[in-house]
């Protein structure tokens, strides 16, 4: 029983994490010269 | 001369009127035709008044209450429109008109042909099955959109994303979403999104629009792309009313760009509220528990085993005694023979008790022989000795110790304090140190028994040499 409350702490913060682990970042994919794709940062929020 | 002239027919106007609606009405009967709605007038009647015209000319058209009913597109001026009805003459005015009983969006007949045919070839294909779609991933955290860089659509999508999870990583693949070759850049746009890979869902999709604005999303090419793709996909062309084929292809639909970003992504805060909530939860679980055992344990320490362990006891040997009284009061009622029989059993009884007794106790005692041997200090009483340094360490070779260091030597029986006078190579002269009491000072060192010479031989070779201790003989270094 002290096992499943110990893993049900341990779930629970990495639930927390899970939800703060990626930045905010808004990417525009933009077509170059040479046909492949770049990520610019998106500014037309 | 009045006679000369031919008769003169003169028409009256309704006369005439009639006559030209007959001849009108008979001509044309029931006719298609496509023109631009203008001058629209819609009276309390319920009834429509416009004009249809076209770069040269105009009719007039009219269409009544029940025959609006079965229209779906929003009358206004400038929609070019065709329609169905009967040209008639409206006597009233002299006006010929158009009376229409159907009416649709010029060009829609058409698209929509097409659209029945693309859908219903895909659909035999399976592209919209519902063992297709795949659900979309509870935590999406780095999502794809697929539309215009400057549309209503992306404003919307990145508002309603930002505002349910701040942390979220967007890649926006910028499309053109209407006209010649939009539906050729989404489905590129989709594939290059899934060949990034790294994506959890895309949205794809654009504000709303004619039925002509949306028609790329109808494109068998963008259909295709979206089942091609390994991301799930969440479709969100135009207002709620508006379909496409993009619509049935994609694992979900969304009625519009921003219920599509609120699908996609589940409020943050409400994430941490459930988890909090769940945590909260498992303490309270984990609280009543330990609660619920406490009782237990409260109510085991307040039974009487426990609360007084001898009552039991004492209750017990009340009953031995009760039953000792009966067993000697029967004994004395009993014929002799018999009598005899039950003291001899009760003597061979209390034989076996005691054997077993006498067994245990042998036992006990070999196993306290036992602890004894393994006792160091037992060792002591053979002869042997402790001797310590001042800071207590044992003392194991001569180099160890200093002239004048007191050391401590227990012996089985108390303790002895002697001054060193010499180590190494000294030869002892029997000087004593003042408080030295050596036992068996005169034991020749050849007395050492078994691995206990080794070590003091080991000592002897080191030249150390220290007074009572090769000289005690028995000295037992650990």
């Amino acid at each position: 029983m002290v096992a499943a409350f110990e893993e049900g702490q341990k779930l629970a913060k990495l639930c927390s994490s899970k939800l703060n682990e990626v930045e905010r970042k808004i990417e525009l994919l933009v077509k170059k010269a040479d046909g492949t794709a770049a990520a610019e940062p998106f500014t037309g929020e | 001369m009045p006679g000369e002239q031919p008769a003169r027919q003169v028409w009256k106007v309704s006369e005439l009127t009639r006559r030209i609606k007959g001849t009108l009405e008979g001509a044309f009967g029931s006719v298609w035709v496509e023109g631009e709605i203008s001058n629209l007038r819609r009276p309390a009647s319920g009834h429509a008044y416009f004009t249809l015209k076209d770069a040269t000319s105009q009719l007039r058209a009219v269409m009544f209450r029940s025959a609006l009913a079965g229209v779906s597109l929003p009358l206004k001026d400038g929609l070019q429109v065709r329609g169905y009805g009967q040209i008639t003459v409206y006597e009233a005015a002299g006006d010929y008109q158009i009376v229409l009983r159907k009416l649709e969006a010029a060009g829609e007949g058409e698209l929509m042909l097409r659209l029945e045919a693309l859908k219903k070839k895909l659909t035999a294909e399976g592209l919209f099955a519902l063992e297709r779609k795949r659900p979309l991933p509870a935590l999406p955290q780095h999502v794809g959109v697929v539309t215009s860089p400057t549309g209503a659509a992306i404003r919307d999508i990145l508002q309603v994303l930002k505002r349910r999870f701040g942390n979220l990583h967007v890649v926006v693949a910028p499309v053109r979403v209407q006209g010649a070759g939009a539906a050729e850049e989404i489905a590129a746009a989709i594939d290059l999104l899934n060949e990034r890979g790294g994506l959890d869902a895309l949205i794809v999709g654009r504000g709303g629009g004619s039925l002509e604005d949306l028609w790329c999303f109808n494109e068998e090419i963008v259909v295709r792309a979206i089942v091609r793709s390994r991301i799930p996909v969440i479709s969100a062309v135009g207002h709620e009313i508006d379909w496409t084929l993009s619509d049935l292809a994609a694992d979900v639909r969304a009625p519009t760009p921003s219920a599509a970003a609120e699908m996609v992504v589940k409020s943050k805060a409400e994430l941490e509220r459930r988890v909090a909530d769940a945590a909260r939860r498992l303490g309270l679980g984990a609280q009543a528990a330990v609660l619920a055992w406490r009782n237990r344990l409260d109510r085991a320490a307040r039974t009487p085993i426990l609360r007084d362990p001898l009552q039991v006891v004492r209750q017990r040997q009340q009953t031995v005694d009760f039953l000792g009284v009966r067993l000697h009061n029967a004994l004395a009622g009993l014929p002799q023979l018999v009598r005899q029989r039950a003291e001899t059993s009760a003597h061979r009884m209390e034989l076996a008790m005691r054997l077993r007794l006498a067994e245990s106790g042998r036992a006990l005692q070999h196993a306290q022989a036992q602890l004894r041997l393994l006792n160091p200090k037992a060792v002591l009483t053979r002869g042997y000795s402790l001797t310590r340094l001042p800071d207590g360490r044992l003392l194991r070779a001569a180099g160890e110790v200093q002239p004048g260091m007191i050391l401590k030597t227990e012996l089985a029986a108390g303790a002895v304090l002697s001054t060193v006078t010499a180590t190494e190579g000294e030869p002892h002269d029997g000087k004593n140190s003042q408080n030295t009491k050596l036992r068996g000072s005169t034991d020749a060192p050849g007395k050492n028994r078994s691995g206990d010479g080794k070590r003091q031989s080991r000592s002897g070779e080191n030249g150390g040499r220290v007074r009572g201790g090769p000289e005690a003989g028995q000295t037992l270094l650990f």
